[in-house]
């Protein structure tokens, strides 16, 4: 298990550096000039020139890339070229508004799912089941940035039950209580909609296929109870639901963008769409990179509990 | 230089002209096949440390004759489909070669479009080797278009071999395979693999998966159509009753080596392998009063190792003695063409036993049960 | 755990089943599985349902212990198991059954065994199913049966999922698991079918010797007569969802007396002298959802003749013990 971990952390590397290296070039082949973003335009040139020498932005792009990585190698993220903070910790703060934001989505959202899809499956054919599908497909077609704007004018604007935007007191001390709370629902509804979507569908085919294999006659024939018959067929349909569920919730983090946007939510979605508008290239360079590296640790987990699960891949016994 | 691979002319040092049922043959054999070796690794775990190596087909050697059914028999684990995809080119040998005419599979003499004109495969599972978007006279008729034949005379020969096989081709032609029940499905599959006139048809388990009413069928079929085409078959089964019907040899494998060949009647009446005896007394008897008490073999085949000295039957052989522990008995000559893979036949071999030459080998209780 | 019904059949007979029909709907068609069968079973008696696919030989069998999807699957008859009305039972009734008076083993026990249990979990969670031990209790006896079933290193082999058996193995392991809280009934469905050849004769001498041991009724299903020459009391054929004949089996393979029986036992290859061609059955089984008025085997019989249009015939007696469905059966 150790050696495997080891190799898909190993593997993991040259992915991480492969995304940023890529985020990097198209970043510098895109419209406009870094330089706007930390002098006005009418400075004289010999001041933007001295700042682009200190900024390095005068080298090759190649070499940029390549001196940047040596500071990541050391831990230095380098400075916001906006704000002049430190990368990391810009991103550190935003990283856990991104990750709360995707768990309060996650959690009730793919409990939620599961259930639903389930009881599809249960009911395979009959209303109940066509009326599960039909919602997970409407889920699925939804533009949630869309929804997320309906949502704000239904609950905020016109009922005000609801606030429409920011984290609260996110980040000056956490409490379980409404105050805080209100402002998760909404951004949650809106970022967990399509997830719920692809999770129900998935979990409705899976346990539909688990409930039409043979072993579940047998164990229909040696009379075993309701409750365990339904850890049978949870437990066969762990592994596929769970790497799913993984995946969706690397999307929630990392594609959260939209929904940031949409509700000023100070997470790393947010922070990512200023540095891009703003070519504040060593923040975004360090968003990728920490998010691409959040991707594939995401990944590794899900393997591994996926292998934990299915003994067929634990034991592979090759017949 | 010429890639004509010069084989021994006589099987196994045998003398003169070979007697196929009751024709004389030439002694050219239509199929050599010489120390055929595949292996598979096998990945463990999620770590593909372990190098487990499955030894599927391990140093085969037979000759096939023209216009005789050599039957390939054993049972799961013996390596006789791996031997059916070796001979049909599908995967690559890591020793060993084949030789079709006297030529070499893949030589200049034999390139392996024409060797798949001459050489064609009935498989199994009648369903998926058909192509369910073709309808039946598309997928008799494709090989032929594919080696050069115009669509409109490849449809008309389709029409003339499902007439052949016995389906009405007016019914039958414009057909999905959907559409057709186990028996016909294999028979379509039959009559394409005769549309390139083969010299050699592998069957691989042709009627496992049908019926028995139906496999009657199918197997009246193949014997006819033998006769109509001049066609030599390669047949692999694991029912004894199936290749004794059509056989004029038979090949015994077991774990990736042939045990023992001969003909068939030798084979059934006369078998000269311990394997071989238990395989033919593990057939149910058809006579209530005469019911087997005891299993001829005790437990499953065992699991492959590639590193194994000596004769890999000895843990399950009566007769094992600590001689077939060590040496890899060679196939021995037995009588007229009929080789044995055992110790025992093998008189200077050192086993203090020779070879058991009874009908079987199972202790069966007369009287009432 | 409460003790389930019984009625005064429980002394007589095992399985008491009276004109038995049972249909699917799918989709627009109905498939007629099973059109009408009786079927009796004394205990420590062995019958085998020798048929073909679409005889309708497994939905029966499986009709025994209810076992048919419940949404598509239209039942009439009766059937009295083990002096239990089967069709009356309410589910709890019957789940108390399954299992623990009343036992099946499947076809192929690679798909049958749950792929993600160990087998030693499978055999011991029926046991304290219907037996109320502990798990410890129970795994000494998921033991003891794999031990009984001949199963070599019975205590690591518990421990193993069923992947990593082989299929010889698997299906001993799934025999002791219906064996494990010793039913009075066993219910085989072609056991041996996907088994090789050396083993597949193990397996039946080990059902045939466990059946003796333990006393119980067997009913094996198989279209394999080779299975039922060696296991069998009586068998019992049939064709397009019918018996069309019931006989010891003695007899029955002396003397068939329906001309599909006699076919069968011709188109067996051992019948075929040598060199001659095998007889055959022509033609293909019916189509299950357009059943003919009359009998329907007419359409590959020999000996068709025009009474054989109308009516289906009756199960005619020749003698104690046997009957077919053939026109040309005198009764006794």
């Amino acid at each position: 298990m150790l050696t495997y971990i080891l190799r898909r952390v190993v593997y993991a590397l040259p992915i991480a550096l492969c995304v940023s290296f890529i985020c990097f070039m198209l970043i510098h082949i895109a419209p406009g000039d870094p330089i706007s973003a930390i002098v006005p335009p009418d400075a004289p040139p010999d001041v933007i020139q001295q700042v682009r020498v200190e900024y390095g932005l005068d080298q090759p792009l190649l070499v940029q890339f390549g001196i940047w990585l040596s500071h990541v190698m050391a831990g230095d993220l380098g400075r916001s070229l906006a704000t002049g903070r430190p990368v990391l910790v810009e991103i550190r703060a935003a990283l856990g508004n991104t990750v709360a934001l995707g768990l309060a989505a996650a959690i009730p959202g793919f409990s939620f799912a599961c259930l639903i899809g389930a009881i599809a499956a249960w009911n395979r054919g009959n209303w109940l089941d066509r009326a599960v599908s039909g919602l997970a497909v409407t889920a699925v077609s939804i533009p949630y940035y869309w929804l997320g704007i309906v949502l704000v004018i239904v609950f905020s604007v016109h009922l005000n039950w609801l606030p429409a935007m920011g984290a609260g007191s996110a980040g000056r001390g956490w409490h379980f209580n409404w105050n805080n709370i209100q402002y998760y629902i909404l951004p949650a509804i809106t970022l967990a909609v399509i997830p719920i979507g692809i999770v129900t569908r998935t979990v409705r085919g899976n346990v539909s296929e688990i409930l039409s294999q043979d072993f579940v006659t047998t164990l229909v024939a040696k009379g075993l109870r309701r409750r365990t018959m339904l850890l049978h067929v949870i437990k066969n349909a762990a592994p596929n639901t769970i790497t799913v569920m993984g995946l969706q919730f690397g999307y929630l983090i990392a594609g959260s963008i939209l929904v940031e946007t949409v509700f000023a939510w100070p997470g790393t979605g947010l922070l990512l769409k200023d540095a891009i508008f703003q070519r504040d290239i060593p923040l975004l360079q360090g968003i990728v990179l920490v998010l691409s590296i959040f991707f594939v640790a995401l990944n590794l987990v899900v393997d591994i509990l996926q292998t934990i699960v299915d003994p067929r891949i634990k034991r592979h016994a090759g017949r | 230089m010429s890639e004509q691979l010069t084989l021994p002319i006589r099987r196994y040092g045998q003398a003169t002209n070979a007697r196929i049922g009751e024709i004389e043959k030439a002694v050219q054999p239509l199929l050599s096949v010489r120390n055929l070796v595949r292996h598979f690794r096998l990945k463990r775990g999620m770590f593909n440390l372990s190098r487990q190596v499955i030894p599927a087909v391990d140093g085969v050697s037979f000759d096939l004759f023209d216009g005789e059914t050599l039957g390939v028999v054993g049972e799961s684990g013996c390596g006789k489909s791996t031997l059916s995809r070796l001979i049909m080119a599908l995967i690559e040998p890591q020793a060993g070669e084949i030789a079709f005419d006297g030529k070499l599979v893949g030589s200049r003499d034999m390139p392996l479009k024409e060797f798949r004109r001459q050489v064609q495969i009935v498989f199994q599972d009648s369903y998926s080797s058909l192509n369910p978007r073709l309808t039946v006279e598309q997928s008799i008729a494709f090989a032929p278009r594919v080696h050069g034949t115009d669509r409109r005379e490849a449809i008309a020969a389709a029409w003339d071999l499902l007439d052949r096989v016995g389906l009405r081709p007016d019914q039958f032609a414009r057909r999905y395979p959907h559409q057709l029940s186990g028996g016909q499905r294999q028979r379509i599959n039959i009559a394409r693999a005769l549309a390139l006139r083969p010299k050699l048809i592998i069957l691989d388990e042709p009627v496992s998966a049908l019926d028995k009413s139906v496999e009657a069928q199918v197997l009246n079929l193949l014997k006819d159509l033998r006769a109509e085409f001049g066609v030599s078959y390669l047949l692999v089964s694991h029912d004894l009753n199936v290749v004794r019907y059509m056989s004029d040899r038979i090949l015994v494998m077991y774990l990736g080596r042939v045990s023992e060949i001969g003909p068939v009647q030798a084979i059934y009446s006369d078998p000269a392998h311990p394997y071989t005896s238990a395989l033919l007394a593990s057939r149910p008897s058809l006579d209530p009063m005469a019911r087997h008490t005891e299993p001829p073999l005790i437990g499953d085949p065992p699991g492959l190792d590639a590193a194994d000295a000596g004769c890999r039957f000895r843990t399950r052989c009566r007769s094992a003695e600590p001689l077939c522990h060590q040496i890899v008995p060679k196939l021995t000559a037995v009588s007229d063409g009929h080789w044995s893979a055992c110790l025992m036949a093998d008189r200077n071999s050192g086993h203090s036993k020779t070879i058991m030459r009874t009908r079987s080998a199972a202790p069966m209780e007369e009287g009432s049960r | 755990m409460t003790q389930p019904r019984k009625t005064n059949l429980e002394t007589e007979m095992l399985v008491n089943v009276r004109d038995l029909a049972v249909t699917f709907a799918t989709g627009g068609s109905t498939i007629n599985a099973v059109n009408g069968v009786d079927l009796d079973l004394a205990p420590r008696e062995t019958l085998c349902i020798l048929g073909e696919s679409g005889s309708g030989k497994s939905v029966l069998l499986r009709s025994l212990m209810r076992l048919n999807p419940a949404r598509r699957t239209h039942v009439t008859g009766s059937i009295v198991v083990c002096g239990h009305d089967i069709q009356r039972a309410p589910e709890r009734e019957l789940a108390d059954l399954r299992g623990s008076v009343v036992a099946m083993v499947f076809q192929e026990p690679l798909t049958a065994f749950d792929p993600v249990f160990t087998i030693g979990r499978q055999i011991s969670e029926t046991i304290m199913r219907h037996e109320g031990v502990s798990r410890g209790d129970a795994d000494r006896r998921a033991v003891e049966l794999l031990e009984l079933v001949q199963v070599p290193m019975a205590r690591q082999r518990l421990a193993m999922y069923p992947f990593e058996l082989s299929g010889g193995l698997r299906q001993r392991a799934m025999i002791a698991m219906a064996l494990s809280c010793r039913p009075r009934l066993l219910l085989a469905d072609e056991p041996t079918t996907a088994l090789d050849a050396t083993v597949q004769i193990q397996i039946i001498v080990l059902l045939r010797r466990l059946q003796q041991e333990l006393g119980m009724g067997l009913i094996l299903v198989t279209h394999d007569i080779g299975v039922a020459t060696e296991t069998a009391d009586r068998v019992a054929v049939m064709y397009a969802g019918r018996i069309v004949e019931q006989s010891p089996i003695a007899e029955f393979v002396a003397n068939p007396l329906h001309p599909y029986s006699r076919g069968l036992l011709g188109a067996t290859i051992e019948a075929a002298k040598d060199g001659n061609r095998l007889k055959t059955i022509m033609g293909a089984p019916p189509d299950l959802s357009r059943l003919p008025p009359g009998c329907a085997f007419l359409p590959r019989c020999e000996r068709a003749v025009a009474e054989c249009r109308s009516v289906m015939p009756s199960l005619r007696s020749p003698s104690v013990g046997r009957a077919a469905r053939c026109v040309h059966v005198e009764r006794e």
